[in-house]
């Protein structure tokens, strides 16, 4: 397994989230984490990139276990979070912040600046913009293209679609099936399980940070019943 | 007063006013990063002072001894810096803002009482060094050239701290963790490494002036305190995290009290606190400053 969670319980302070969480992510895989709004989602994408580890249980990424590693250090073991609130610097332009996301010079193997300009063209056009100035839309396409710049094997994206405009929503889907085309391994969360069960292969659903259902995207999007108890849909 | 009185007060005023840039420049770009409002950056002011004289007068044989401890000083008050961060601040970053004010200030207390057991209790003075030892001219005005030099370095401080921010990629790591630590630590940026050389920036910094007043005033214990206060309301005029807020802020405050002391001699320690007064009720996010 690319991705493998044992049982992790992670905290706030004293505020206890998740509740043995154990989850996989094969390669090449996209899954899906739902669930409705404070089960956990963003704590269990959180806890994988070293933001708030857990206090206990373990994490594996590429058969290593993170215990005890900084965010930046998995970083460079070729993770990348896009974050709900995007968090682009306000203050750097487009540019600059594809380029700080980068862990090497020129990215030879990988993601090249032309590579991300074809795949996102708007972000070419604001190139000398300053972040601050997109729209959310395209500050959600900077946010997926910058962490895409760290050349990441497992992209965790954080509520991909939260406030974006159907346009928006639809773009980020189509651009979830080219990174899957590619052979990008990815965990996203959504609020809005129509459109990550449209991209996703599996799925898990939380409730109160813990694991209440697992199987395939397929099967729950014909199981109306486990949407309506679980997700209120 | 004469044309060329002001401009006399302009000139002390600014020397004044850079000398203090330079040092609420690292308590400034310290608290943006960091988030720490250093309490004992006034001390490591300080202990450039006291560096500066230590080594000009240990090896006052050696010819131009003065630029030498001006390289040297700043250095070693950026490695205390390293040290500081690396073995004390580093575990607090979690902890309630309390705690980081009780250890800075803890260390105001430490590090003083260290100076008194190395540099004892007394006055020192370090002369005026060659070539900026003479006198000038300016606008008729007889005017000493090491005020002139002050300003130079302070302005060229500036101009260089901008544009490594601006247009260096460390500017740019500079402010990417400022904006958001997380964020920046999450893109694979080394946040912890940043931190310390961010810190060891603003002491080296603070180091730096602490070389260069001593030979226009003198080194001595508690002169930490009275730049600490300036350096707080140059930041609270300027807005906390702002280099050119500092900048303008240092200037504002060096001017109002070199005009105080000739206008209103026994008022001159009010002027600073009203300024900041004033400018607390009007606009507390300061002058160039971001509302929160």
């Amino acid at each position: 397994m690319l991705l493998e969670l044992t049982e992790i319980h992670t905290f706030y302070g004293l505020s206890h989230i998740l509740f043995g969480v154990s989850l996989e992510v094969a390669q090449g895989e996209t899954v899906c984490l739902l669930g409705r709004n404070g089960v956990g989602k963003t704590t269990t994408l959180r806890s994988i990139m070293g933001l708030t580890p857990p206090r206990s249980g373990s994490i594996n990424i590429f058969g290593k276990d993170i215990k005890d590693k900084q965010p930046f250090e998995i970083a460079r073991m070729g993770v990348g979070l896009v974050p709900e609130d995007r968090l682009i610097f306000p203050d750097l332009t487009v540019g600059e912040n594809l380029e700080i996301a980068m862990k090497e010079k020129n990215n030879v193997r990988g993601w090249t600046f032309e590579k991300i300009y074809k795949l996102f063209s708007v972000l070419k056009e604001r190139n000398r913009q300053l972040g601050g100035t997109l729209s959310g839309g395209e500050q959600q396409m900077l946010a997926i293209a910058r962490t895409l710049m760290g050349n990441p094997r497992l992209l965790l994206l954080d509520e991909p679609s939260a406030g974006l405009s159907p346009i928006m929503v639809q773009a980020v889907e189509d651009h979830i099936h080219l990174l899957k085309k590619e052979g990008m391994t990815i965990l996203l969360t959504e609020q809005n399980s129509h459109s990550a069960l449209k991209v996703s292969d599996r799925a898990y659903i939380l409730e109160k940070g813990r694991v209440v259902w697992q199987g395939k995207a397929s099967v729950l999007k014909k199981n109306p019943v486990i949407m309506k108890n679980y997700l209120g849909v | 007063m004469d044309i060329e009185a002001i401009m006399g007060q302009v000139l002390s005023g600014l020397s004044v006013g850079m000398v203090l840039f330079l040092i609420a420049s690292g308590l400034s770009v310290i608290f943006g990063t960091l988030k720490i409002l250093n309490l004992a950056h006034g001390t490591i002011y300080m202990i450039g002072g006291f560096l500066c004289y230590w080594i000009t007068s240990t090896f006052a044989h050696i010819p131009a001894i003065f630029w030498l401890a001006l390289i040297l000083g700043p250095i070693a008050t950026a490695l205390l810096g390293g040290l500081i961060e690396i073995f004390l601040l580093r575990r607090i970053y979690a902890e309630e803002m309390l705690y980081q004010y009780i250890l800075t200030f803890g260390l105001i207390l430490i590090l003083g009482e260290l100076c008194k057991l190395i540099w004892g209790v007394g006055y020192h003075t370090v002369s005026v060094p060659w070539p900026v030892d003479g006198k000038m001219s300016i606008f008729g005005m007889i005017y000493p050239v090491y005020n002139i030099f002050l300003i130079c370095c302070g302005v060229a401080v500036f101009i260089g701290l901008m544009a490594v921010m601006r247009f260096t990629g460390l500017g740019r790591i500079i402010r990417a963790v400022t904006f958001n630590r997380e964020m920046a630590n999450a893109l694979g940026i080394n946040v912890p490494m940043v931190y310390t050389g961010v810190f060891m920036l603003g002491c080296w910094l603070a180091g730096l002036a602490g070389t260069l007043m001593p030979p226009m005033s003198v080194v001595a214990l508690g002169t930490d305190m009275a730049v600490i206060i300036d350096c707080f309301i140059i930041v609270v005029i300027g807005g906390m995290g702002s280099l050119s807020g500092a900048f303008i802020g240092a200037i504002i405050l060096g001017l109002v009290n070199a005009f105080g002391i000739s206008l209103l001699p026994k008022l001159t320690i009010a002027f600073g606190f009203l300024l900041m007064i004033i400018i607390l009720i009007i606009r507390h996010w300061g002058l160039l400053g971001k509302p929160e």
